[in-house]
């Protein structure tokens, strides 16, 4: 845990307004997608983000690579305010940050060819010459397990599997340290998802990579991560080292959520006992008083409804935001 | 498993082939499967997506277009074979005696009808219902999948509802005229893993609780260890492999079911460590060769593999396998 701290990321605040309404009188609801989140990231390590739909979690992703404008907060790249850079400043950072997407459908333009798709990053950061360029696009292609011959073709002739890849490809073309991985295996199956997670564990091995790792599936998280936090509602509800939060989970949620959790052995399924939490998500439009999580808690007390808790932090590596912890 | 399943098949699929004729030629989308499903009992059928799976559901209650869609085969259901039966038989059947719930309850309820109205509409046309009776019958099944205010509910829109709330108004639908079979087409793909815990659990207690036999279709390996006793794993159109839950999961033959198992991310592995993975991708549907369709991706394939297709060698009292060589000593990933 020597490392140096890569990202940082301090009191975040994502609100979306709605535009209002042009009634006196009628105040237009707030989405707080991200309410106050702190946590950093240190070299080396993948901390995993967790959660339900609509809790946030990418926005979180997007934020802390300012690809949008955040309400409050910072994130620092070692120790560098992003938030205070201006645009010329910050396309510099740009390139040790980059991010790959969920859906290898939408996010690859189907009117360039993989060449241009890989390389328009060297040629947004006027990286190199052009031999330079094209000698580095054949080296992705294959650092990425696609062949150079591949680079005249466009994306509809590829797999959903080899267009990740390709994804993956031009997140790495400007050599970045810090890559954000939201939901970049989530629309693949379970042997091609398998693919690309051993893929990622390489590139991040190979080229010493940081990792935010956004998911909706635990187990995925689980395998990849060293360090996850989950978050429930725009709020971080916990944090910890993946074994920790894994054999001794502590906020109500993350046991729920992880007795939730199918496991593949049904000698493990039939004597396992599930929390089934009642209800559905609350809109994050409208969140419940209190701590976010009270409705559906098993342990729900008074002062859960009157007081959110802080993220407190337990024992070394270890926060939890909740009254009874 | 608290409930023990009574040996009688319900439901025989017998050697089905469902076929779309296409420019391209046939794609064999379900190329000869035959399975039963028992009393009460809860069958699953995994598989990566265009496998079959969902075609195959929707065969057995005829609801594909033909053509496109041709389908030969035989599909045995108290006697009749459904392939073969009117089409006003197998509206009765439909709903009836065999139901079905989707995927995506926001595409396959209709949003112009109140809730109830939806309900009612299955039992007014299989069980004489009037309109009054089979609504309040309505709002007692909404209270039986676990929907509060039932009653409320029954006149609101499938849009004031959330994703699992409509997954329960299908189920609601679904059990609404008592079905001897429930064919759940990935009734929780959609679903958050905190509703999909209570929606499986529901499925679960109804087959409990009311003796419906479910074929349970899902990608999901873990759905399956929790939730069905006996599985059929679906490779490119053809059951692979089949045994009862338990069986599959401690001694996997198949190579792909052994490959699919290795590939899921478990606990108590190391961080930084890899998955046992399949390398390509599945075969096209489209001029599948006569050969096992698994070979290309296969690490123990051999000669024969290239040009023949296996049939199913039983390895054990109920364990059957389509593969030339099959081993179960070749899981190495716990």
């Amino acid at each position: 845990m020597s490392e140096e701290v890569l990202i940082k990321a301090v009191g975040l605040k994502k609100y979306f307004k709605d535009k209002g309404s042009y009634l006196p009188g009628v105040t237009t609801p707030v989405t707080k997608a991200v309410d106050d989140v702190s946590f950093e990231i240190r070299r080396g390590q993948v901390l995993g983000l967790v959660g339900e739909s609509g809790c946030g979690k990418s926005t979180l992703g997007l934020s802390i690579l300012r690809l949008h404008e955040s309400d409050a907060g910072q994130v620092f790249y070692k120790g560098t305010n992003l938030f205070d850079l201006k645009q010329n400043a910050l396309r510099e950072y740009r390139q040790y940050m980059q991010i790959v997407f969920q859906d290898p459908y939408s996010s690859l333009n189907p009117r360039m060819t993989v060449n241009q798709i890989v390389k328009e990053p060297l040629d947004n950061f006027n990286l190199g010459e052009k031999k330079w360029k094209a000698d580095r696009v054949d080296e992705l292609l294959e650092l990425v397990g696609l062949s150079p011959e591949h680079k005249k073709r466009y994306p509809h002739e590829f797999s959903g599997g080899q267009r990740q890849r390709i994804g993956i490809a031009r997140a790495l073309a400007s050599d970045p340290q810090f890559i954000v991985c939201d939901e970049s295996v989530s629309a693949l199956d379970v042997s091609i998802q398998a693919q690309i997670l051993n893929l990622l564990v390489d590139l991040k091995k190979q080229l010493a990579l940081t990792y935010l790792f956004i998911s909706h599936d635990l187990m995925v998280v689980y395998h990849v991560s060293s360090r996850i936090a989950v978050m429930y509602l725009g709020k971080l509800v916990e944090i910890a080292e993946r074994e920790d939060l894994f054999s001794k989970p502590l906020h109500p949620y993350t046991q729920a959520l992880l007795s939730c959790v199918p496991i593949p052995d049904p000698e493990v399924e039939e004597k396992r006992e599930r929390i089934i939490l009642s209800g559905d998500i609350p809109s994050p439009m409208n969140p419940p008083t209190g701590c976010h999580f009270h409705p559906r808690c098993r342990f729900s007390q008074e002062v859960c409804q009157r007081e959110y808790p802080e993220l407190r932090n337990i024992s070394e590596n270890r926060y939890v935001a909740c009254h009874l912890v | 498993m608290t409930v023990e399943p009574q040996a009688t098949p319900i439901l025989t699929v017998d050697n089905l082939k469902t076929y779309f004729s296409l420019r391209e030629g046939w794609l064999k989308a379900v190329d000869g499967v035959s399975f039963t499903i028992d009393q009460g009992e809860i069958v699953g059928m995994v598989g990566e997506s265009g496998c079959g799976k969902s075609v195959c559901a929707h065969s057995i209650l005829r609801l594909l277009k033909t053509p496109p869609a041709n389908l030969s085969g035989r599909i045995e259901f108290k006697g009749a074979d459904l392939l073969s039966v009117s089409n006003s038989e197998i509206r009765k059947i439909r709903g009836g005696h065999i139901s079905m719930i989707f995927q995506d309850p926001m595409i396959s309820l209709n949003p112009v009808l109140t809730i109830g109205r939806q309900i009612s509409e299955t039992m007014i046309l299989h069980q004489d219902l009037s309109r009054a009776e089979a609504r309040s019958r309505s709002v007692e099944l909404l209270e039986m999948v676990g929907i509060p205010g039932a009653e409320k509910r029954a006149r609101q829109y499938i849009f004031q509802l959330s994703g699992g709330m409509r997954q329960r108004v299908m189920i609601a639908m679904a059990l609404s005229c008592q079905p001897e079979i429930l064919i759940a087409d990935e009734p929780t793909t959609a679903l958050d893993v905190t509703i999909q815990a209570q929606i499986l659990e529901l499925i679960k207690e109804m087959n409990r609780k009311l003796g419906t036999a479910v074929l349970l279709i899902t990608h999901d390996l873990g759905v399956v260890a929790g939730y069905t006793q006996r599985v059929m794993v679906v490779y490119a159109g053809k059951i692979v492999e089949t045994a009862s839950t338990k069986t599959i999961f401690s001694r996997p033959w198949h190579p792909y079911t052994i490959g699919l198992m290795g590939a899921i991310p478990r606990m108590g592995k190391a961080q930084d460590g890899y998955l046992a993975n399949i390398e390509g991708s599945p075969p096209s549907l489209i001029g599948l060769e006569k050969a096992c369709a698994f070979h290309s991706r296969c690490q123990y394939a051999m000669e024969e593999c290239l040009n023949q297709v296996p049939e199913f060698v039983e390895t054990e009292p109920g364990h059957f396998v389509r593969c030339f060589n099959p081993r179960f000593d070749r899981r190495q990933d716990l």
